[in-house]
C-alpha cells in the first residue's frame, strides 16, 4: 500500500471559509422576497438559506475529514512518523475539533429551521436566518487555530517522499556525517544535499535504484546520536521510526577514518544501542571512507573491537568509499542479496501487508521461471530452394550494371508493350504533327462509326423513293387552311355589323317628323309654327344673356367670360349647402366677386367661424341634431380599451 | 522526485532569479495602486466585504498612531499645595470635588433603590395579535377560542397537556426553551444555565402564568453550577435574571443576572 498524501486538498483559513460560504449562499439561493408573499413561501425562502449554508459547511468540513489520514488506518510507520513530526495528540484534537464543529453547525441549522416554522412575519424569519448564519459563522471562526494547524500539516505531508513500506528497501543509518547521503546519491539519482557538517539531512529521503530487474527503494535517514530514546530530538526520531517499522535491509554506516568527529568506540556503542531495532532484519555493517584509512591500516585495537562486534553479533560487513567509488557496487549487491534471501523465507502476506496487488506481484516475482525453447541443432543455416540456384539469365539489375549503371541506363518499357504486330514495338510515334496534338485525334473505333452513319443515310434515301403522292396531300392541306381563314373573316364581319346596328340612336328632328306625319296623312303646318316659336324664344334668351354679361363687365372691369361663368357655377353649387345673409344674396345672384369692405370681411369671417363646427360635424344646419350611429362598430369592437393609440 | 524543502535546496544550489529583489520591490510598490483600484471599482457584495476589511485596517492604524502620539505627550502632575492655589486652578479643584459629590450621590441613590431595579425597566407593549395566533376549530372551523402562542415559552418538565377539547392555549414544542445564556454583570462572563421558571412577564400576568418569554421578562435560573454562596455559607440554587433580547427573533435567550 502506498500513500498519496499529495492529494489532500488545501485547508482554507476560517475567515476565508466564512467568506466563501456566505457568498456562495448569496449566489446559489434566491434573493428576492416580499412581505406580501404567502407566509409559507417566506418561511421556505429563509429555511432554504439556512439549510444551504449548513450543507455547504458540512461538505467543506467533510472534505477535510476525509482527506486527512486517520492514524489508526495507515501503516504504523506513517502513524509514528506523523506522531513524531506533528504530535499525534495535537493532530487528533484538531481533527476532532473540526468534526465536533460540524455537528454543532448541523444542530444549529436544525434548531433554527424548527424556529423558522413558527415565523409569523418576514421580519421575524429574516432575523432568525440572520441569527442562524451568524452562529454558524461564529462556530467556524472558533476553528481558526485548528484549520491553520491542519493546513501546515498538509503542506508538510504533501512534501513527504512516497515511501512504500512494502517495497524492497535499503535503509541507511549511522552517526551524522558518516557518508549516508553520499552513498544514496551514488546508487540512486535522488540528488540529495551533501555537506561536510553533521545534520545536513534533517528528514527521510528516498531514492530508487535498480538491481536484478526490480526496483529498490533506498531510504536516507538523518544521523542518529548515541543517547537514550527520551533525549532524542524529532529529527533523530524519524530515523528511529523508519528503523523500527520498515522491513528493510539495514545498512549501518561506520566511519572508520573517524573524520566524522565520532570515534569508532562511540559508533560501536551506538550500534549496540540500536541493536534491538535491527532484530529479525538483514543487517550489513558498512565501513566507510576507506580512501582515507583502510581497515587494514587501522589501529589493531580498533580492528580487534570491530572484529569482535562482527563475530559476536554475527553481522555481514563490507567496505566502501564514496569519494573513490570503491566498493559501492559491491555493498549494494551484498545488501540486496541479503534482503532477497531474507524475503525468500517470508510469506508473501507478511511482506505485502495483505495488499492484493502487491501480493500478486510478490508471488509472481518469487515464483518466476523463464522457459527457454530446446534447440535441436545449434547452427541453423538459411534454406534456399534449388530452383533459385538454377537461374542463368541475367537480372535487370545486371543489365543495368552492364549498360553504365543507375542514372545512365534507362529502363526498356517498350519490351512489355502488347501490340497486334510485335514489329511495331520499337516504332517512333510522334506526339505532334502539323502543329496538332495527335492524341486529340485518336479514336479507336472511328471506322465503325463511319460505317453506321453511311448505313443510316442509305436507308433514308430508300424511304424517299418509296412515297410518290406527297404533293397531292400538301395541296389538300393548304386549301383547307384557306377555307378556315375565310370563314373566320366572315364571322368577324358579321359580328361587327351587328354591333353597329345596336349602337345607333334614333333622334327625331323636324324633317323626319314632317315626313313621318305626311306618311300618316296629318297636316304638318302646326309643327312648323311650333318650331318657329321655340326658335324665337331661344334667340331672346340668348340676347338677354349677352346683355347681362356686358352689364357685369361694366361694373367690375372684368371681361373674361369663361372665368365669370365658372365663378357663378361655383356659387350656385355652394348655395345649396349654405344659407347666406340677405345683403350678400343680391351680389351673389349677379355672380360677381365684389370688393368687400372691412366690415363685410369681418362679418364673413365671423359667419364662417360660426359654421365651422357644424361643417366639421357634417350637419345640415343648426337644427340638425341627428346622430347617425351611436356606437360605430369599428370603434367599439376588439379587445383594446378606451385606447391610448390614435388608430384602431 | 522533489522531497521536503526542495525549493530551498534549489535556491541554495542555484540561487534566486537575478531580479527577485526588484520584482519584490515593484510588487510592494504596486500594492497601494491595486488597492485603490479595487476600492474604486468593486461592486456589490465584494465591495462591501472589501470596504469592511479596509475600514478595520484603517481604524487599527489610527488607533496605533494615536497610541504613539500619546506616548510623546508629557504629563506634568503637580501636587497642589494647601493655600497656594493660583486663581485659575480654583475652578478645577471645585470641579473635582463636585465630581466626587455626584459619584457619592449616585452611590446613595443606588443603595436606596429597590431590589427590583432591573436593567431593562421599560418594554414595548405587545398586542394580543402579535402574541397569539387564533386557531379555528369545530367541524366547519367556525369556532375561534383556541390560541397558539407565537413567542418563546418556558414549559416545566412536569407539565401535562390538557385534552385538546379543553386546551385554550397551545405552546408549540418548537418554541419551548430550556436554557438561557445568562451573563453575570460583574464577572462579565456568560453561562448557559437551565431555566427554572418565569417569574414575571411585564406584558401581563397571563403571560407570566403561561411562561411566555419576551424581552424584559424576569426568569428564574439554576445557578448551582456557578457555585455562588450566601453569606451564611449556603450554596445559592437559583437566581433571577432578566431577558435582554427578543428570543423569538434571535432563537436564543440572553439574560443578565440580577445580583
Amino acid at each position: 500500500m502506498s500513500y498519496n498524501f499529495k492529494s489532500i486538498r488545501p485547508v482554507m483559513p476560517a475567515k476565508d471559509m466564512i467568506n466563501v460560504i456566505l457568498s456562495k449562499t448569496q449566489r446559489k439561493t434566491p434573493t428576492v422576497v416580499h412581505p406580501g408573499y404567502d407566509i409559507s413561501r417566506i418561511r421556505g425562502f429563509y429555511m432554504r438559506k439556512v439549510k444551504f449554508t449548513q450543507e455547504t459547511i458540512h461538505e467543506k468540513i467533510d472534505a477535510i475529514l476525509q482527506d486527512f489520514p486517520k492514524l489508526d488506518d495507515i501503516h504504523p510507520f506513517y502513524a509514528d512518523l506523523i506522531n513524531v513530526l506533528y504530535d499525534k495528540d495535537h493532530y487528533k484534537l484538531a481533527l476532532g475539533h473540526v468534526h465536533a464543529c460540524r455537528n454543532v453547525i448541523d444542530n444549529i441549522a436544525k434548531d433554527y429551521c424548527r424556529l423558522l416554522k413558527y415565523g409569523d412575519s418576514l421580519y421575524r424569519c429574516k432575523m432568525l436566518k440572520r441569527a442562524a448564519l451568524g452562529r454558524m459563522c461564529t462556530t467556524l471562526k472558533k476553528l481558526t487555530s485548528s484549520l491553520n494547524y491542519l493546513d501546515e500539516v498538509r503542506k508538510h505531508l504533501s512534501r513527504m517522499p512516497a515511501i512504500n513500506p512494502f517495497e524492497r528497501t535499503l535503509l541507511v543509518t549511522g552517526f551524522p556525517n558518516v557518508g549516508k547521503s553520499s552513498f544514496v546519491n551514488n546508487i540512486t539519482n535522488a540528488n540529495l544535499d551533501v555537506q561536510p557538517y553533521p545534520f545536513t539531512t534533517q528528514n527521510l529521503y528516498v531514492g530508487h535504484s535498480d538491481y536484478n530487474f526490480v526496483r529498490w527503494q533506498v531510504i536516507d535517514t538523518p544521523g542518529v546520536l548515541d543517547h537514550s530514546l527520551s533525549e532524542r530530538n524529532p529529527i533523530e526520531m524519524q530515523a528511529i521510526t523508519a528503523l523500527a517499522h520498515l522491513k528493510a535491509c539495514i545498512m549501518f554506516f561506520l566511519d572508520i577514518s573517524e573524520t566524522c568527529s565520532y570515534s569508532i568506540d562511540q559508533q560501536i556503542a551506538l550500534f549496540k544501542d540500536l541493536k534491538p531495532l535491527f532484530k529479525n532484519k538483514p543487517l550489513l555493517l558498512v565501513m566507510t571512507k576507506i580512501d582515507i584509512k583502510k581497515f587494514e591500516q587501522l589501529d589493531p585495537i580498533d580492528q580487534q573491537k570491530l572484529q569482535d562486534v562482527i563475530q559476536s553479533e554475527n553481522v555481514f560487513y563490507s567496505q566502501l568509499s564514496n569519494k573513490s567509488g570503491e566498493g559501492i557496487a559491491l555493498v549494494k549487491e551484498k545488501a540486496c542479496n541479503l534482503l532477497n534471501e531474507w524475503r525468500q523465507n517470508l510469506k508473501p502476506e507478511q511482506l505485502t501487508g495483505g495488499n492484493p496487488n502487491l501480493l500478486r506481484e510478490e508471488s509472481i516475482l518469487q515464483g518466476v521461471y523463464i522457459a527457454q525453447p530446446k534447440r535441436v541443432n545449434q547452427n541453423r543455416m538459411p534454406v534456399i530452394p534449388q530452383v533459385v540456384g538454377k537461374l542463368n539469365r541475367p537480372t535487370l539489375k545486371d543489365v543495368q550494371e552492364q549498360n553504365g549503371g543507375a542514372g545512365v541506363f534507362s529502363f526498356p518499357l517498350q519490351e512489355h508493350f502488347l501490340l497486334d504486330n510485335p514489329d511495331w514495338k520499337y516504332d517512333a510515334v510522334p506526339e505532334i504533327m502539323d502543329g496538332k496534338n495527335i492524341g486529340d485525334f485518336v479514336d479507336a473505333d472511328i471506322l465503325q462509326r463511319l460505317e453506321e452513319l453511311e448505313k443510316e443515310e442509305e436507308m433514308m434515301d430508300q424511304a424517299e423513293v418509296e412515297d410518290p403522292d406527297e404533293d397531292a396531300r400538301e395541296d389538300m392541306l393548304l386549301s383547307t387552311r384557306d377555307q378556315v381563314n375565310k370563314k373566320r373573316e366572315m364571322i368577324k364581319e358579321e359580328h361587327h355589323m351587328k354591333m353597329k346596328q345596336q349602337v345607333k340612336l334614333h333622334r327625331p328632328n323636324l324633317e323626319d317628323a314632317k315626313e313621318d306625319f305626311a306618311k300618316k296623312g296629318i297636316d304638318t303646318t302646326f309643327l312648323e309654327q311650333r318650331a318657329q316659336k321655340f326658335a324665337a324664344k331661344k334667340i331672346v334668351q340668348k340676347q338677354k344673356r349677352q346683355q347681362q354679361s356686358s352689364d357685369d363687365s361694366d361694373d367690375n372691369d372684368m371681361d373674361i367670360e369663361g372665368n365669370e361663368r365658372n365663378q357663378r357655377k361655383g356659387r350656385d353649387a355652394l348655395s345649396r349647402s349654405r344659407s347666406r345673409l340677405r345683403e350678400i344674396s343680391r351680389s351673389r345672384s349677379r355672380g360677381n366677386k365684389k370688393v368687400l369692405t372691412a366690415q363685410e370681411q369681418a362679418m364673413e369671417r365671423m359667419s364662417k367661424k360660426i359654421q365651422r363646427r357644424r361643417r366639421n360635424e357634417a350637419k345640415a344646419g343648426d337644427g340638425d341634431t341627428k346622430i347617425d350611429c351611436k356606437m360605430p362598430k369599428h370603434l367599439f369592437t376588439g379587445k383594446s380599451g378606451i385606447g391610448k393609440q390614435s388608430r384602431r | 522526485m522533489p522531497q521536503h524543502d526542495y525549493i530551498e535546496l534549489h535556491q541554495k544550489r542555484f540561487g534566486k532569479r537575478l531580479d527577485t529583489e526588484e520584482r519584490a520591490r515593484k510588487k510592494a510598490a504596486r500594492q497601494p495602486h491595486e488597492l485603490a483600484e479595487k476600492a474604486q471599482n468593486l461592486k456589490g457584495l465584494k465591495a462591501k466585504m472589501f470596504n469592511k476589511e479596509r475600514f478595520k485596517e484603517k481604524a487599527l492604524m489610527k488607533k496605533q498612531m494615536l497610541a504613539h502620539e500619546e506616548k510623546d505627550i508629557e504629563v506634568n502632575v503637580e501636587d497642589v499645595k494647601d493655600g497656594a492655589v493660583p486663581t485659575y486652578l480654583l475652578d478645577r479643584e471645585q470641579q473635582q470635588q463636585s465630581k466626587v459629590l455626584t459619584n457619592m450621590l449616585k452611590q446613595k441613590r443606588q443603595e436606596k433603590a429597590g431590589k427590583w431595579d432591573v436593567p431593562i425597566a421599560k418594554v414595548k407593549q405587545m398586542s394580543e395579535g402579535e402574541m397569539f395566533q387564533v386557531i379555528e376549530s369545530g367541524k366547519r372551523k367556525q369556532k375561534s377560542w383556541k390560541r397558539r402562542i407565537n413567542k418563546v415559552c418556558f414549559v416545566p418538565e412536569t407539565f401535562t397537556r390538557k385534552p385538546p377539547k379543553f386546551e385554550r392555549y397551545i405552546r408549540p414544542t418548537g418554541l419551548r426553551f430550556k436554557k438561557a445564556n445568562v451573563t453575570h454583570p460583574e464577572l462579565k462572563t456568560t453561562f448557559s444555565l437551565p431555566l427554572l421558571g418565569v417569574k414575571k412577564n411585564p406584558q401581563s400576568a397571563l403571560y407570566t402564568t403561561l411562561g411566555v418569554i419576551t424581552k424584559g421578562t424576569v426568569l428564574e435560573v439554576n445557578v448551582s453550577e456557578l457555585g455562588l454562596v450566601t453569606q451564611t455559607g449556603k450554596v445559592i440554587w437559583s437566581k433571577y435574571a432578566q431577558v435582554t433580547n427578543n428570543p423569538e427573533l434571535d432563537g436564543c435567550i440572553n439574560a443578565t443576572l440580577l445580583v
